[in-house]
C-alpha cells in the first residue's frame, strides 16, 4: 500500500485542476489514502464526461448509467466537488453540472 | 417577396465570420484546461504533446439583439491515438433481438450535442454573438502518435424554438509525432454558412 503523502497529494488535486487529467485524480487518490478501486470505477462511470471533456467537447450527461453510479456516490460526489473547485471553466462547469446531475435525482 | 418567416422574425444574421487565425478574433473567454479561447488557430503544448484547433465563430445581426439568440453546437468526430479510436457520438450498438448498429464518429449516422458551454458564448455587442472552441487532445503520450481528430460541427443560434441561422465547419488535426509542429494537419473549413430566415446562403 503506497505511503500516504498530503503535500504530494495536494499538488497531484492542483495539478488535476488545472489541467483535468484523470492520472493525476487517480495519483491523489492513492497519496491521499483513498480507495483507489472504487475512484477508478467511479471515473469509469464518468467516461461520457471525461471523454468529451479531454476532447474539448461538451460532456455527453445523457450518457451517464445513473443507475451504476448511485453505487459510487460518494466517489463521484467527491470528484465533481474537486472539478467544480478548479479554476478552469471547462472543468469546474463540468464539476457544477454533475453535482447538479447528483443533487437532482437525490 | 420577402417570406412569412422573413416578416415574422424579430432577429436576422446577415453575416457569419469565421475565425480560425488571430485576425478578427475577440478576447473575454475565461481559462480552460487545455488551449485557449482568444486565439484562435493551431495549438501545441510542448510539455503534454498535446494539440488542438482554436475557432471562434462570429454571428452578426441585423435585426433584433444578440441577447435573444442562444447557440447550439452539434459534432460527429473521430478522434485516433494510436491504435485506440474513440467517437463522439459513439457507436450504438445493435438493439436487442436483432437490427444494425448505428455507427457514430466523423463517418457515421449520428449526431451528438455538443453544448456549446456557456464559458464559450460572448455577447461583445447587441449585434453580435460569439461561439468559440478549441477540440482536440491535451496531451498526447509517445505511444499515441500518431494522433489525429476528425469531426464535422454544425452551429445553429435560434431565437426561441426558431433557428435564425446556421454554420457547418471540419475541424482536421493530424500530429504524427511529439516534433511533428507544424502539425501534418491542422486547419478548419467551413462546408456552409445560412441565413435561415430569409432562406440563402451567407458568404
Amino acid at each position: 500500500m503506497p505511503e500516504v503523502n498530503p503535500s504530494a497529494a495536494a499538488a497531484c488535486l492542483r495539478r488535476f485542476q488545472e489541467y483535468g487529467d484523470t492520472e493525476d485524480l487517480a495519483q491523489y487518490v492513492r497519496l491521499s489514502g483513498g480507495d483507489t478501486a472504487r475512484y477508478e470505477a467511479a471515473v469509469r462511470l464518468l467516461e461520457p464526461v471525461f471523454d468529451p471533456l479531454g476532447h474539448g467537447e461538451y460532456p455527453r450527461y445523457g450518457d451517464l448509467d445513473r443507475q451504476r453510479m448511485r453505487g459510487y456516490e460518494a466517489e463521484i460526489r467527491s470528484i465533481a466537488g474537486w472539478m467544480a473547485a478548479s479554476e478552469k471553466a471547462d472543468l469546474s462547469g463540468a464539476g457544477t453540472a454533475l453535482l447538479g446531475l447528483l443533487d437532482a435525482k437525490s | 417577396m420577402p417570406s412569412a418567416r422573413t416578416q415574422l422574425s424579430p432577429v436576422a444574421v446577415d453575416r457569419i465570420d469565421f475565425v480560425n487565425t488571430s485576425a478578427g478574433a475577440i478576447t473575454g473567454f475565461p481559462a480552460i484546461t487545455s488551449g485557449n479561447l482568444n486565439t484562435p488557430g493551431p495549438y501545441n503544448n510542448p510539455t503534454t504533446n498535446g494539440v488542438k484547433h482554436g475557432l471562434q465563430v462570429h454571428f452578426h445581426l441585423d435585426r433584433g439583439t444578440s441577447s435573444a439568440l442562444t447557440p447550439r453546437r452539434e459534432i460527429q468526430r473521430t478522434s485516433t491515438g494510436g491504435s485506440v479510436v474513440q467517437k463522439n457520438p459513439p457507436d450504438r450498438p445493435a438493439p436487442p433481438g436483432g437490427g444494425a448498429a448505428t455507427p457514430g464518429g466523423f463517418d457515421g449516422t449520428q449526431i451528438g450535442p455538443d453544448g456549446p458551454a456557456s464559458h464559450e458564448i460572448l455577447r461583445p455587442s447587441a449585434d453580435k454573438i460569439v461561439v468559440a472552441d478549441v477540440p482536440g487532445f491535451p496531451a498526447v503520450p509517445p505511444v499515441n502518435f500518431p494522433a489525429t481528430y476528425r469531426a464535422h460541427f454544425t452551429v445553429t443560434v435560434a431565437a426561441g424554438t426558431t433557428d435564425v441561422a446556421r454554420i457547418k465547419y471540419d475541424v482536421l488535426i493530424n500530429k504524427t509525432s511529439a516534433s511533428d509542429v507544424p502539425n501534418t494537419e491542422n486547419r478548419s473549413v467551413v462546408t456552409e454558412k445560412e441565413d435561415l430566415v430569409r432562406g440563402r446562403c451567407l458568404k
